[in-house]
């Protein structure tokens, strides 16, 4: 075969994180080629920096045996490289025609629109797309918009498509027709790389798989010799001893205990189905997945910024051993009720805090309304600032300063300890330690732990298997908004969690 | 077949890269904003001199001059301080009720028609009313007890209306964006319109078969918005009770945005309504309430208008400071004592470039030649905060910037922020 594109010893690195360490790859011409890793392994940024949006700190780039310098997408275009993001990139009000031709000069000042939408429909014809070229974007469904980009590319003669993730969005009969495009699109000897962190499509769809894992690439198996369990093995590889304390939970009581729950988008993509499983004091429960499998709307369901489907149950015990149903309650009114429950969310800066306030402004989320008082009360927060200041060794030139000048570890340490201060009965959080160095990571786990030894039910969602096996007590597995399993995180192993994850077996949902 | 086609030519990237300064030091930012205001201020005495053909100087002085006019027997003239007073609270009324809706995000540029509905239902209690306190009002010396409640009641009936008026105006927009996230901007623009034409429709009205409306109740001053009884000119003007209120106000409007439970909840919900979903606050009430207590404020603006300077009402009473203090909000970053210098360095310009072109000084320095200094000073004050936040650079080949790309220099697509401008080119 011949070689269409050859990376060599690209490294990338953004601020204290490498995403991509002296990676290699090779690249053969009219191949689909799955790019699999666990999140955060560098797939994405890899292939960013061959579609020209990052330029690579060390390493080259060869296309067709010569060396090149892609720095910018139109550079990537040149060498018929695209790439079909995760968010898509349209304009939303723009019909499909007229998002193809978007930004290219060689159409000139007038638009010949018939001229655009016979074209697009040529290319829409060849490789067996269903598609309207004056439809809106805004009207279109997620798979429509995807076939948008994908036109897109290849009216601009793109001859090697980069797609990421992108069935993470689609039904399984969207999935079904757009394996059938790509697989049009080898046969006219076009080169297709998907990143992905599905099992069954790599093996359905793809003729290689490359493996990364900590920015590198693993390994490059051929599909046809490669099985689940290998690819499985490679992907999250060998156990990382992780020595953080975990006493044995104490399984006092059921402080919440989640039934049938189903959640819905408002674009009607359920996004969680039929969850049945309960949370008890004095325990960590960990909650594993491929980002998008429903972590979020399972905690948005249970702290009330989420509506839950009907029949839906969600069933908090407060101290006093009262039953509280949280279904159908806002924040505000869980809050009345008496349920001491902390949130610690993925989005720290857009979510969790407000990043032009200062420490003693975001103690204050939680508590301003305290007191009759027309005017702030500051006092408290003040000293709760000072407090979680010392305590957790926030470095911050002062209590004033606007927290999104912190760096990222002490951000979530302020986070953290807001929550934690309101001596919370269910403390979740949300990829706690996620872009936090070691030690700041070491920090949060020891500020769950102890609330664990207080009796508090902890949820830690997260995304490394290692620290997961090593933090929690049980780990429930989420996969497409469904829970696939509850372990015992001190007798599973790696493979097991990383089957259940990945449990998806071709189910047609109707 | 156009799907082989490529695109041929690559432009290369651009030689002069902007980008943002995380922080800068006091002395970049007295740096940055003297030297632009230096700049403005050398580059307006040029502009003076070639324009005007004559003494550039003597033209400073003139604009000076009009607001700060020596009199014959020394001292200031009242009149000129009076008269650049009146728009200098006007306009900074306005800048200060716009804060709560601008500190929450809420573009709201509707102030013009927030203040002229208020002056308007002012002006119908104003018309109105004294018929409906006709026996009261009826013998001002014999009974002056029944006929000063009577006046009070209707100044403060105008007053409330005004607030009212005012406030549904803003409110009703602000509803809209709360239930529907209609766009705010077109909404409160939209407003304005309706607000100028009703102005229109009963000025119309009232004015009968006169070529202009004139005072109301020019004989009787029913509704006439009080004034010191003072034999000092200033105090006994019609801006210094208005001059108080407003300083009072610049200190309410801090207190209230900083110190207070409803200030909180706007600024949080202006960081991001995910954060105030997040900890419980009712975005759609805040919305609502925060943006009808801006039109409220406006609709005060609009009743001093009518009931205290003017005694009238056209559809050009906000003095086109409806949409300038839109600037003055922008500039002072919504701090309410900063809007004080702002507000104050447009009306001086503005008066100043009045009084230069009243001047006779030289023919070619009519208003709009001066109102163009104006311009140049109003746009280095923008120049120096630009200068203040951001770092411009320059490369000088292709290989120079690969190498600044790659050594971290110019972090171009930090976090995905600019991809989709990088792919929109």
């Amino acid at each position: 075969m011949e070689k269409a594109i050859e990376l060599i010893g690209i490294s990338k690195r953004f601020g204290k994180t490498l995403a991509n360490d002296n990676a290699n790859l090779t690249i053969y011409k009219g191949e689909i080629l799955s790019l699999l890793g666990e999140n955060g392994s560098g797939k994405t940024t890899l292939m960013n920096m061959l579609c020209g949006l990052y330029f690579p700190d060390s390493g080259t780039i060869r296309i067709n045996g010569k060396e090149v310098v892609i720095a910018s997408p139109k550079d990537a275009f040149k060498h018929g490289i695209g790439m079909v993001h995760q968010h898509f990139k349209l304009i939303e009000v723009f019909s499909a025609s007229d998002n193809v031709i978007l930004g290219l000069k060689e159409e000139g000042f007038f638009v010949d629109h018939r001229k655009v939408n016979r074209e697009v429909l040529e290319i829409a014809k060849r490789y067996d797309f269903e598609i309207d070229a004056k439809k809106k974007v805004y009207r279109m469904s997620v798979g429509e918009k995807q076939i948008v980009e994908i036109i897109k590319l290849l009216y601009r003669g793109v001859d090697t498509l980069i797609l990421d993730e992108p069935t993470a969005v689609l039904t399984p009969q969207e999935t079904k027709k757009l394996f059938n495009v790509l697989r049009k699109m080898r046969e006219d000897g076009k080169t297709v790389i998907i990143i992905t962190h599905k099992l069954n499509e790599v093996l359905e769809l793809s003729d290689r798989v490359a493996i990364l894992r900590k920015g590198k690439i693993i390994e490059t198996i051929k599909t046809s010799e490669a099985n689940e369990t290998i690819l499985t093995d490679a992907m999250v590889g060998e156990h990382v001893v992780l020595e953080i304390d975990r006493d044995e939970p104490k399984h006092e009581d059921e402080v919440l205990k989640v039934e049938h729950l189903n959640c819905t988008s408002s674009q009607g993509i359920k996004l969680i189905k039929d969850a049945n499983f309960s949370i008890y004091g004095g325990e960590i429960l960990g909650i594993a997945g491929v980002s998008g499998s429903g972590q979020k709307a399972l905690l948005d369901a249970i702290t009330g910024l989420r509506h839950s489907d009907m029949g839906s149950h969600i069933t908090f015990k407060k101290t006093d051993g009262k039953l509280e149903e949280l279904v159908g309650k806002t924040p505000k009114s869980i809050k009345r009720l008496g349920v001491r429950l902390a949130f610690v969310p993925e989005d720290r800066l857009g979510m969790g805090l407000v990043g032009e306030f200062g420490m003693t402004g975001n103690m204050l989320l939680r508590s301003y309304e305290e007191g009759h008082s027309y005017f702030l009360n500051t006092k408290k927060p003040h000293e709760l600032a000072e407090h979680i200041k010392e305590q957790l060794n926030v470095i911050t030139p002062s209590l004033d300063t606007p927290v999104r000048k912190l760096s990222g570890g002490n951000v979530q340490k302020v986070l953290v300890g807001r929550e934690i201060a309101s001596s919370p009965r269910l403390l979740l959080t949300a990829y706690a330690t996620r872009g936090l160095d070691i030690n700041t990571s070491y920090a949060i786990y020891n500020l769950l732990n102890e609330q664990k030894k207080k009796g508090v039910a902890v949820v830690y969602v997260g995304e490394d298997l290692d620290v997961l096996l090593a933090l929690t007590d049980r780990i429930l597995v989420l996969c497409d908004g469904q829970v696939t399993g509850i372990v015992d995180s001190r007798t599973a192993d790696k493979m097991t969690i990383g089957r259940l994850m990945s449990n998806n077996v071709e189910v047609d949902h109707d | 077949m156009t799907n082989t086609k490529t695109v041929e030519k690559v432009k290369k990237p651009s030689r002069i890269r902007i980008t943002k300064r995380n922080d800068s030091n006091f002395f970049q930012q007295f740096s940055a904003r003297g030297l632009t205001f230096v700049g403005a201020i050398v580059l307006a005495i040029i502009f003076l001199w070639i324009v005007g053909g004559n003494n550039p100087f003597v033209s400073l002085l003139y604009i000076f001059q009009g607001t700060f006019a020596p009199v014959a027997n020394g001292g200031l003239s009242i009149t000129k301080l009076v008269a650049f007073l009146k728009n200098f609270v006007i306009l900074l009324g306005i800048a200060l009720a716009l804060i709560p809706s601008y500190k929450m995000r809420f573009w709201n540029i509707g102030a013009q028609g927030q203040v002229l509905i208020g002056g308007l239902a002012a002006a119908f209690c104003m018309i109105y009313l004294p018929n409906a306190f006709a026996s009261q009002l009826a013998d001002p010396i014999g009974n002056a007890g029944a006929y000063n409640f009577a006046n009070t009641m209707i100044i403060l009936l105008s007053a409330l209306s005004a607030m009212v008026a005012g406030g549904i105006w803003a409110f009703i927009p602000a509803f809209f964006k709360a239930e529907w996230k209609t766009n705010e901007t077109l909404f409160t623009l939209m407003m304005n319109y309706i607000a100028v034409l009703l102005v229109q429709l009963f000025t119309n009205i009232w004015r009968g078969q006169k070529s202009a409306m004139g005072l109301i109740n020019q004989n009787s001053n029913v509704g006439w918005f009080w004034t010191m009884d003072s034999a000092n000119k200033f105090l006994s003007s019609t801006v210094f009770i208005p001059l108080i209120l407003v300083v009072v106000l610049v200190a309410t409007t801090y207190v209230y945005i900083n110190y207070t439970k409803h200030g909180y909840e706007i600024n949080v919900v202006g960081d991001s309504i995910r954060t105030a979903k997040y900890t419980g606050i009712n975005v759609k009430h805040v919305i609502r309430r925060t943006v009808t207590l801006s039109g409220i404020l406006c609709g005060i603006v609009g009743f001093f208008i009518v009931s205290n300077f003017d005694h009238t009402i056209s559809n050009i009473s906000d003095l086109g400071y409806g949409f300038t203090a839109v600037i003055v909000c922008w500039l002072a970053n919504f701090n309410s004592f900063a809007m004080v210098g702002y507000s104050f360095l447009i009306v001086f310009l503005e008066k100043g470039a009045k009084n230069l072109a009243d001047s006779g000084y030289s023919a070619n320095l009519n208003e709009y030649s001066a109102q163009f200094i104006v311009f140049i000073i109003i746009l280095s004050v923008m120049l120096g905060k630009f200068f203040m936040r951001y770092r411009i650079y320059y490369t000088f080949s292709r290989e120079h910037l690969m190498k600044s790309l790659t050594s971290g220099l110019l972090d171009l697509v930090p976090a995905g922020e600019e991809v989709t401008a990088k792919e929109a080119m």
